[in-house]
């Protein structure tokens, strides 16, 4: 476990120093071969102090950044030791200066002062340092002194006594280690030991063995009489913080140099990105996850398109089995999309590594190579790429002739052997390339693989039951004739082989041995899963309504002793319920249970109940968590219950923990595009792979935990100072432009953000963002700076299908519809449910009215709810003559318009309640209306298909015009009112509003079957967009004159326009949504995320805020952020 | 350096530092054993500078030592008898040439052990912890072998592996382990250590300085005069241990470790000043430490009271000690007066030069 001088670890690390024993254990210096950085590495040495050992390092890493403390880069675990990697400071210990005698009266009050800042620094986070004496202070050769060794301290609030050095304990310490349980530390403590470690350097020797003495032992030491004064002042008056001490101090350093104490007060510096994330990896190897989550949180907040921040945080989600792989790789291509990494080739190295342990090894062979390419001394680039190249080629394949049925893999995936629906026989051994044919015959029912997976055996529905050598690819000669049999099992040792009938019965032979089969009988009905242990002694079989059948099984879970034929354990599901007979209901039809082949764990998902791990041998539960699978069709157990494969019926696979019931990886979308449906699918023997076969494909993929992972990335350390000169720039920019917009001098504030998104670090920081948001008004959009995602949320079983949804014009509000009625309101920034109106109708349409005051709710009950979010108070507006249909609202938002089944149009205030105006507009329902902006005229459709324009106190409309279809179709009017826009089905008509002929028509190319509408308008309306075939078209409303046309990729189904029309967004039937410079027709951004097509895409009135939500309820919150021109 | 001797058959075998000696039927092991009923891997011998065992490898017919069948793991010392099957191994153990017989005393700075020199003499051995001693710290501690008085534990050379020395062995144990001690005792006792710290402190004795060279000096203080530094010979004969040890700790700069534990067993003898100063080594803190272990031999109790769950340090600093007549009535008074006098401090010393 010592490393030796020389000795590169982890191909990072070059050890470039002997160990020392510190205070914390075993203290090496190493190089950090990529960053060019010297590292002190600090190892503790026995595994019995690790825990201890990790909750000081915990302590440390929370400390953060001073240029007076030695700054802790990160914790990990190398080997399973956890180490603490540190800043290293190259010129020794104050011990050691204090010894060889090299310090001058001045640079002795200097260090005085620095050492009293850096411990001052632990006391402003509420530490207490506990252990302060000249070996834990580091000096730089520049004369910088830093406080070191943070391993003892402790947050303050506690006080507990963690340890020290008797010479340097302050009484109360002395105390404690007497045996004193009343005490408590404060930063008191710390300022004696610092006052202790001042007189050392002062007088140039150790001057008392016992700190506690240290008032009295001051009496023996020579010292000048200020410098006396201030040390007996701190072990006479016990100050509890440094500040007026430092005051002294530098007066004296004036005293004595006759020069101003040049260095200024510094200040923490807050960690960027870069350091949040490295924390957050800290914490992650230190087991404080919810901490690491907080952290990664806080660091893409900070920047959102932080490349080591998006990766680690996305493979950490993705291994927890919180987010998808693809969703890690969509979020790491936006930020590399995003640019601006500095380190070359890292975007790619980190895509590469993901796709990698993803086993897409093409994507994952590119991206390494591009990386490798781009900074060959990467060393992790090249592990990397050694990983690839081990890899099979073909990782899928085809499967010739048909649907696998049934699978079954060796170790590794070395050889993985399947049967497709007519009976053909194939062994794919991915090393040689594609699958091969062995043998036709009858549909093959199951088979099975020993350890090794060199034998097989094969069972065929005709009753054959034949040995295979894998590897040759050729029968054995053995072979039974089992009619009935169901299921088939072989022996880890491969001796034994094991058929399970579908009258329950079991047979066991010994391969090779003469004589007929053991028989073991209990079962009453169809083996449906069946495994021998590794030498073939025992048996563990299972009777259950399989997934593809029509039998129930017999519902019970069965461990055999093949030597004595005996059932030794039964095992059923929970009573659920009672039967008719009065027997407890234990077994249901939708209960699944499958046996690891190993036969030592069987795992049941009960309907109704737990999923469930039952162990054999001790014949006792050993896991239990809820779950939800229902319809899987494959499952698989991995041996010691490792892993439950949980695959089909559609493209869908899953490895649960069983015992956690959680999902540790889902396949689904880095399965090939071919493979339609998982339908077979098997665990090797060894528990490293598992096979997945489909409609003419088979496909390996690696366990998770197995094989390689990506490894975290680590991001350079930054010197405090660094940090600093580089806060200090940012921070007088900020408050520049601050100034600057204050004054309304506002291109002046752009030249200023500009220059701050310069600096390293700092290039989304959330200041710079947030200038520009409040620059955007005052000048044109200019180029899209980032768009990352706020939040999702997965509203699938709460939100109402379709999904609906309105965004408040300032984007902090979203109105969500439940299924139940209720009507949530979430605070976009917060990420969290601000409110929730009780249940009414559920919504069918949802609009923000009263400058957001105000929610105006139409229900498919046909009621109108008027919902005020300030008091939450809910007002129900039901039709006085039918359902309500349809509703507008006009320009202010005071006034509402609805139409009833019975062809009445009524217009009310919303404030005063006031019935304006009602008028019989039909003899038919309503479907749609439209009111005047401005005026109160309305626009109505009726079932028929007629629009009628009314004015009030008519009794004849204005104008009449008839659609062909009136289904879909919506009615909108124009900002200046001269025109209606008549949305239809496939078209788009706009005639004039005074007179109702047609003034011009765009065909539009929507969706059908939603009720969205075909068009979307800037919020002002004076631009829509329509969509075309792979074109969106952006046009004037009074006009229909085209101003912009979008070339895309497919036809746009959903889409919505910036508030200026100078950017579109768009989504297609696949589930991405691009971001369109309307202007230049590119595409400025992709959003990857959703599962499903969209539904319903909603921006805010400066188009910084936006909402997505597709079909299946996933929701997502972006925040887009964009640079301004100003003239 | 520990060497363990294995004698099995008559053939002897020397194992030394670091080993594990596999024993067996095997030919592929350390030491085979010829012998039907021995398991081809029986057992192994694990030899490490602190201790020396025997492992048994779940052998069929088991491991014994000294007639006991192990369970699992056993220490083992010299003379020990191993058996295996119907085979008898004996066990040489000794560290340094030195055969370790028994424990004698363990304290904060380490453990002393009562061994037998080759040549049959017993001496004691104390193995020392001092972590990142030096060459200089063994020089140091060489330089008291040139104390030649009756009253004064013989030193006779430092060990490197691990680090120590090896004194001359007193049967009678401490003075701390009797007592109290009749006036009459208690005089005679403490005259006999004065006489050898009148010696010492005037004795020519040779210096190790920084650099490594030597010179001669005069006068040795102990500094941690203790009634568990002052022993007795068989015959009841006072001799003073430990000379030149806290000298050759503070000149290694490694006082101040003691555990926290210890730290009343040591400041209990020590006068307030040398708790204080650390660098105060004159004769008189020898003899207030004198005086002070008198008084424990008298009155069964340090002159200062340490209640538990006080810092040690702290009492010395504040608390004056406890008048002798006031722990034994019944001492004579010039006597009282007299010790009370030598404990008597002055506190208000002047502030240095």
């Amino acid at each position: 476990m010592p490393w030796t001088t020389g000795e590169v670890v982890l191909g990072q690390y070059e050890v470039t120093g002997e160990s020392k024993a510190g205070g914390m254990g075993v203290v090496n210096r190493v190089r950090h071969l990529e960053w060019e950085v010297d590292l002190a590495v600090k190892t503790p040495l026995e595994p019995a102090s690790f825990a201890r050992f990790e909750a000081e390092a915990g302590t440390w890493v929370g400390l953060g950044l001073h240029p007076h403390t030695v700054n802790c880069v990160y914790v990990r675990r190398i080997d399973g030791v956890p180490r603490v990697f540190a800043e290293w400071v190259d010129g020794g210990s104050l011990a050691e200066a204090i010894r060889a005698g090299r310090l001058d009266e001045a640079g002795k009050v200097d260090i005085a002062i620095q050492t009293a800042w850096g411990l001052q620094h632990a006391h402003d986070n509420g530490l207490v340092h506990q252990d302060m004496k000249p070996a834990n202070v580091m000096l730089e050769p520049d004369g910088t002194a830093k406080v070191t060794d943070f391993g003892l301290a402790v947050a303050a609030s506690e006080g507990t006594f963690g340890g020290g050095t008797p010479a340097y304990f302050s009484p109360e310490q002395a105390a404690a280690a007497a045996g004193d349980r009343g005490v408590r530390l404060t930063p008191a403590t710390d300022v004696w030991s610092w006052a202790i470690t001042v007189a050392e350097m002062v007088a140039g020797r150790r001057f008392t063995r016992y700190g506690q003495a240290a008032a009295e032992a001051l009496e023996t030491v020579e010292l000048a009489p200020e410098m006396h004064a201030l040390l007996a002042s701190c072990f006479a008056e016990r100050p509890d913080g440094f500040g007026a001490l430092i005051e002294r101090l530098s007066s004296l350093y004036e005293a004595l140099t006759g020069t101003r104490y040049p260095r200024p007060a510094p200040r923490p510096a807050l960690l960027r990105s870069d350091g949040l994330s490295n924390q957050a990896l800290s914490l992650l190897d230190l087991g404080r996850v919810d901490e690491a989550e907080m952290l990664w949180r806080e660091a893409i907040t900070a920047d959102p398109h932080h490349l080591p921040s998006v990766y680690n945080f996305g493979l950490h989600r993705w291994r927890a089995g919180t987010v998808t792989g693809e969703e890690v790789v969509s979020g790491l291509e936006a930020a590399r999309a995003a640019g601006g990494d500095p380190e070359p080739g890292r975007g790619a190295l980190l895509l590469g590594s993901v796709e990698l342990e993803r086993h897409e090894d093409d994507r994952a062979g590119e991206l390494l190579r591009e990386a490798a390419a781009a900074d060959p001394a990467s060393a992790e680039a090249v592990a990397a790429l050694r990983e690839r190249a081990t890899r099979a080629p073909g990782i899928s394949a085809e499967a010739p002739a048909g649907e696998v049925r049934v699978m079954a893999t060796g170790p590794g995936g070395e050889h993985v052997l399947f049967a497709v629906r007519g009976g053909g026989l194939h062994r794919w051994t991915p090393a040689r390339g594609e699958p091969q044919r062995l043998a036709d015959g009858a549909a093959v029912e199951a088979l099975a693989v020993d350890g090794t997976g060199l034998l097989a055996a094969v069972l065929r529905e005709d009753g054959s039951l034949t040995l295979w050598d894998v590897a040759e690819g050729v029968p054995r000669g053995w072979q039974r004739s089992v009619p009935g049999a169901t299921s088939v099992a072989l022996s880890g040792d491969g001796r034994f082989v094991a058929a399970g009938h579908g009258s329950g019965r079991i047979e066991v032979w010994e391969i090779g041995a003469l004589g007929g089969p053991v028989v073991l009988t209990g079962h009453t009905d169809r083996i449906t899963s069946l495994a021998l242990s590794r030498t073939g002694r025992r048996v563990l079989s299972a009777s259950f309504g399989g997934n593809i059948t029509r039998e129930e099984g017999d519902g019970t879970v069965r461990h055999w002793a093949v030597d004595t034929g005996e059932c030794v354990a039964v095992w059923t599901g929970p009573r659920r319920g009672t039967l008719a007979s009065g027997a407890p209901w234990v077994h249901f039809r939708g209960d699944k249970v499958v046996v690891s082949a190993d036969a030592r764990h069987a795992v049941a998902a009960w309907e109704n109940g737990p999923l469930v791990v039952w162990d054999a041998r001790r014949a006792a539960v050993v896991g239990e968590a809820s779950h939800r699978l229902r319809y899987e069709i494959v499952l698989a157990l991995a041996p010691g219950a490792r892993g439950l494969l949980a695959g089909g019926p559609s493209r869908s696979a899953r490895i649960l923990d069983p015992r956690a019931g959680r999902s540790v990886r889902a396949f689904d979308d880095g399965l090939p595009e071919l493979m339609l449906g998982v339908e077979a699918g098997a665990v090797s023997p060894d528990g490293s792979v598992v096979a997945l076969g489909g409609p003419y494909q088979v496909v390996l993929r690696a366990m998770p935990g197995s094989g390689y992972r990506a490894p975290w990335c680590y991001a350079r350390p930054r010197s405090a100072p660094e940090l600093h000169r580089v806060q200090e720039s940012f921070d007088d920019l900020i408050a520049r432009a601050r100034a600057g917009f204050d004054a309304g001098r506002f291109a002046e504030v752009a030249e200023l953000l500009r220059a701050a998104r310069e600096l390293p670090g700092y290039d989304r920081h959330a200041e710079v963002l947030n200038g520009w948001r409040s620059l955007l008004p005052h000048g044109r959009r200019a180029g899209l700076i980032a768009a990352w995602e706020t939040f999702s949320a997965d509203g699938r079983d709460f939100f109402t299908q379709p999904p609906t949804a309105a965004l408040r014009r300032d984007g902090l509000l979203l109105a969500t519809g439940r299924w139940t009625g209720q009507v949530a309101l979430l605070d976009v920034a917060e990420h969290r449910i601000a409110g929730n109106f009780a249940p009414g109708g559920k919504a069918r349409e949802i609009r923000w009215a009263r400058g957001g005051r105000l929610l105006v709710v139409l229900t498919w009950d046909g009621t109108l709810r008027l919902l005020d979010i300030s008091d939450g108070g809910v007002e129900e507006l039901t039709g006085e003559t039918g359902a309500i249909t349809a509703f507008d609202l006009d320009r202010a938002g005071e006034r509402i318009l609805y139409g009833e089944e019975s062809g009445v149009l009524r217009l009310r205030g919303l404030e005063t309640g006031v019935k304006l105006f009602s008028i019989r507009a039909s003899d038919h329902p309503i479907t749609a209306v439209a009111l005047d902006p401005d005026d109160p005229r309305m626009a109505c459709l009726d079932q028929r298909g007629e629009v009628r324009m009314w004015r009030p106190n008519t009794r004849r409309p204005d104008w009449k015009r008839r659609v062909p279809f009136w289904r879909e179709t919506r009615l909108h009017f124009s900002p200046d009112r001269s025109t209606v826009l008549i949305d239809e089905m496939g078209l788009l008509t706009g005639v004039d509003a005074a007179r109702g002929k047609k003034r011009f028509a765009f065909e539009s190319r929507g969706p059908t079957g939603t009720s969205v509408g075909n068009v979307a308008f800037t919020p002002d309306r004076r631009l829509a967009a329509t969509s075309d075939v792979r074109r969106l078209l952006v046009w004037e409303t009074t006009t229909g004159k085209v101003r912009h046309e979008l070339s895309l990729p497919e036809d746009p189904v959903h889409f919505a326009l910036g508030p200026d029309g100078t950017f579109a967004v768009v989504a297609g039937l696949s589930d991405t949504v691009g971001i369109w410079a309307t202007a230049t027709g590119r595409c400025l951004r992709t959003l990857e995320g959703h599962q499903a097509g969209l539904h319903v895409i909603q921006l805010d009135d400066l188009g910084t805020a936006m909402v997505t939500v597709d079909i299946g309820g996933g929701l997502r919150a972006w925040e887009l952020a964009w640079e301004t021109d100003v003239d | 350096m520990t060497e363990v001797t294995l004698v099995v058959g008559g053939a002897g075998r020397v194992f030394t530092g670091d080993a594990e000696v596999l024993l067996g039927r095997d030919a592929a092991c350390d030491v085979q054993v010829t012998d039907r009923r021995v398991s081809r891997r029986h057992c192994r011998l694990v030899v490490r500078p602190d201790r020396v065992a025997v492992r048994d490898l779940g052998s069929r017919n088991g491991t014994s030592v000294n007639g006991v069948p192990i369970d699992g793991e056993r220490e083992l010392h010299d003379g020990d008898e191993l058996r295996l099957g119907d085979t008898v191994a004996r066990v040489g153990v000794t560290r340094n040439g030195l055969t370790i017989l028994r424990e004698l005393g363990r304290g904060a700075q380490g453990v002393v052990h009562l061994a037998r020199e080759p040549d049959g003499s017993l001496v004691a051995v104390k193995t020392l912890t001092a972590p990142g001693a030096t060459d200089l710290f063994r020089r140091e501690l060489e330089c008291t072998a040139a104390l030649d008085h009756p009253n004064i534990v013989r030193f006779h050379r430092s060990l490197a592996e691990p680090l120590g020395f090896v004194a001359e062995y007193c049967a009678g144990g401490s003075v701390a382990d009797h007592g109290p001690y009749g006036v009459e005792k208690a005089l005679d006792l403490t005259r006999q250590a004065a006489a050898a710290l009148k010696y010492a402190h005037s004795a020519e004795i040779p210096v190790v300085h920084a650099d490594g060279t030597t010179a001669v000096g005069r006068g040795l203080v102990h500094r941690d005069i203790k009634p568990q530094n002052l022993l007795l010979t068989a015959d009841g004969r006072l001799k003073v241990a430990d000379f030149g040890l806290a000298k050759a700790y503070d000149q290694a700069g490694l006082s101040g470790r003691t555990p926290t534990g210890a730290i009343a067993g040591s400041v209990a003898f020590m006068p307030r000043r040398q708790v204080i100063d650390y660098k105060y080594a004159r004769p008189e803190a020898d003899r207030w430490a004198l005086t002070a272990c008198l008084y424990w031999m008298l009155t069964g109790s340090p002159p200062r009271d340490f209640p538990a769950g006080a810092d040690p340090v702290a009492v010395v600093l504040r608390e004056p000690p406890v008048p002798v007549r006031e722990r034994l009535p019944a001492l004579p008074a010039a006597l009282a007066a007299e010790i009370d006098a030598a404990l008597t401090e002055n506190v208000s010393e002047p502030r240095f030069k």
